[in-house]
């Protein structure tokens, strides 16, 4: 091996395959035997590389540009009137739940203004917290959810509330064990998804919810794919708990599909995980798992 | 080796560590005008107001966002703050769910530019189509990273933004750039690594800087 380290021009030579400066097959092999210079040598390929998009000089060529000012006071302003909504959602809210679920919409009739997103958002996590204890009366409470939804104004918002609706309503109906119509409910959440700007998003969502009712059902085969292509969109988006959530039904899947081995693999790799983001609470539940 | 004495061609490490500091405050944030850097990066620990955390959020990602509407989506001019807002807009209805802000702008951003040409031009999304599974075109950290050097070209010496530029985007030769610059094939050569190698340091040191 070389004595020497070598430098940034020589490392870059070697990259550009230029002869006439450099004796390549030193640095070559002096690279091959040195971390520093291995080190050094990749960190200039990756910088190489991206000089090498053409897009990043096109990039380079244009202003620098900020967000136009009104565009971001209107986006403030929207932040101000969600944060007004949820407010205003919690208190009719309480009011609903002194009366029967079956009232609920009634009661609302005369207060279109109390008819928002936010108290669509309000019902829907009330319903979330039900799925365990009452699938049932979670169900009643989403179809109060999206009765308000049809009532909205914004094409949009109807689209991405029902969507959402739609998706803990398959949720609700596979605990209550109507896997015919969860996937039925699936199918409606994915159509209302399709020309939203969350769509990618959420059809993450719509996946894994597919891929339980499917697991549900033991037609493991088909639920494999899904959860799959769930967890993959869900660490694109940079969504790694729901990711490792995503990934302990996968490992089920492999399970039951006897394929012990991967199935091993993953929840051991989730595991660790789980153990460092400190959720003692799903390691026991994997303590519980056979192997 | 020959020394290089180009004063607009990075000939020392002093240069370098000097422009990274002149450059750094605008890549975190900080930069004059900028009315404040990321909520983490405060004194006041209380907890910012969420239009606030928003309007950071906005400009702290915009050039990212800017980058995918125009560089891998080719969306018009025209209409890139719209594309750009509309992806905003629903980061602000789904705050809630979102884990990781600039990951899920990003993906959200690819998704709202695909829309746009399903909207205007249903033949050109249909050729993109591929764009609709995750991939590495629509990869945080790769575009990311791009976005960091396209921003540190900007803020380069001319000289070594042109040297870059003909070499990597116009695909110069050692040759052709020695004509172009008056000097030697060799130089010229010189020139290219120097300024690669600058661009390597001030990126690793604006990385470091948002650790």
């Amino acid at each position: 091996m070389n004595g020497r380290h070598f430098e940034d021009w020589e490392l870059l030579a070697l990259l550009d395959e230029n002869e006439e400066a450099i004796d390549r097959s030193s640095v070559q092999a002096h690279v091959k035997g040195c971390h520093d210079c291995r080190m050094n040598l990749d960190s200039l390929r990756s910088v190489h590389e991206i000089l090498a998009d053409h897009s990043v000089h096109e990039f380079a060529s244009r202003p620098a540009a900020r967000p136009d000012p009104a565009r971001l006071k209107e986006a403030r302003t929207l932040t101000r009137q969600m944060e007004q909504e949820d407010r205003d959602a919690e208190t009719t809210f309480r009011q609903m739940t002194a009366l029967p679920i079956d009232r609920w919409l009634p009661h609302l009739e005369t207060r279109s203004a109390s008819r928002t997103e936010g108290l669509i958002r309000r019902v829907v996590r009330e319903a979330r917290a039900e799925f365990d204890r009452d699938p049932g009366r979670a169900l009643d409470m989403l179809s109060v959810a999206a009765g308000i939804a049809n009532a909205l104004q914004d094409a949009f918002g109807i689209a991405n509330e029902r969507a959402t609706i739609a998706k803990e309503r398959a949720n609700a109906l596979r605990m209550l064990g109507r896997y015919r119509e969860a996937l039925d409910e699936l199918e409606w959440a994915e159509q209302f998804l399709n020309d939203l700007p969350t769509r990618i998003f959420d059809l993450a969502l719509v996946y894994w919810a597919r891929a339980t009712v499917l697991f549900s059902m033991t037609r493991y085969a088909e639920a494999l794919p899904l959860v799959r292509r769930a967890t993959a969109i869900l660490r694109q988006f940079g969504d790694l708990p729901r990711a490792r959530q995503a990934g302990v039904l996968e490992a089920s899947i492999l399970l039951e599909m006897g394929e012990i081995d991967d199935a091993e693999s993953l929840f051991g790799a989730l595991a660790e995980a789980f153990k460092a983001t400190n959720d003692r609470e799903i390691v026991c539940t994997f303590a519980k798992q056979p192997g | 080796m020959t020394a290089i004495h180009d004063p607009e061609v990075w000939d020392d490490r002093s240069q370098a560590a000097s422009m990274c500091l002149a450059i750094l405050p605008a890549l975190s944030g900080k930069a004059a005008g900028a009315s404040a850097g990321m909520a983490t990066d405060q004194l006041d620990v209380s907890p910012a107001p969420a239009e606030d955390a928003v309007a950071t959020a906005y400009r702290a990602h915009y050039s990212l966002l800017e980058y995918i509407a125009v560089q891998k989506f080719r969306v018009p001019d025209a209409d890139v703050r719209d594309v750009i807002h509309e992806t905003v807009v629903a980061f602000i209805r789904h705050r809630e769910r979102v884990y990781d802000e600039k990951a899920w702008l990003v993906g959200t951003m690819c998704n709202v530019s695909r829309l746009y040409w399903r909207r205007r031009a249903p033949d050109v999304a249909d050729r993109e189509s591929g764009f609709d599974e995750p991939s590495g075109v629509c990869a945080a950290d790769e575009i990311s990273q791009r976005v960091d050097v396209g921003t540190l070209l900007r803020r380069m010496p001319r000289r070594c933004r042109e040297v870059l530029r003909l070499r990597f985007f116009e695909e110069y030769s050692s040759s052709e750039m020695a004509v172009h610059f008056h000097t030697t094939t060799d130089y010229a050569r010189k020139m290219v690594y120097r300024c690669v190698s600058a661009a390597r340091a001030l990126l690793q040191v604006s990385r470091r800087s948002r650790r």
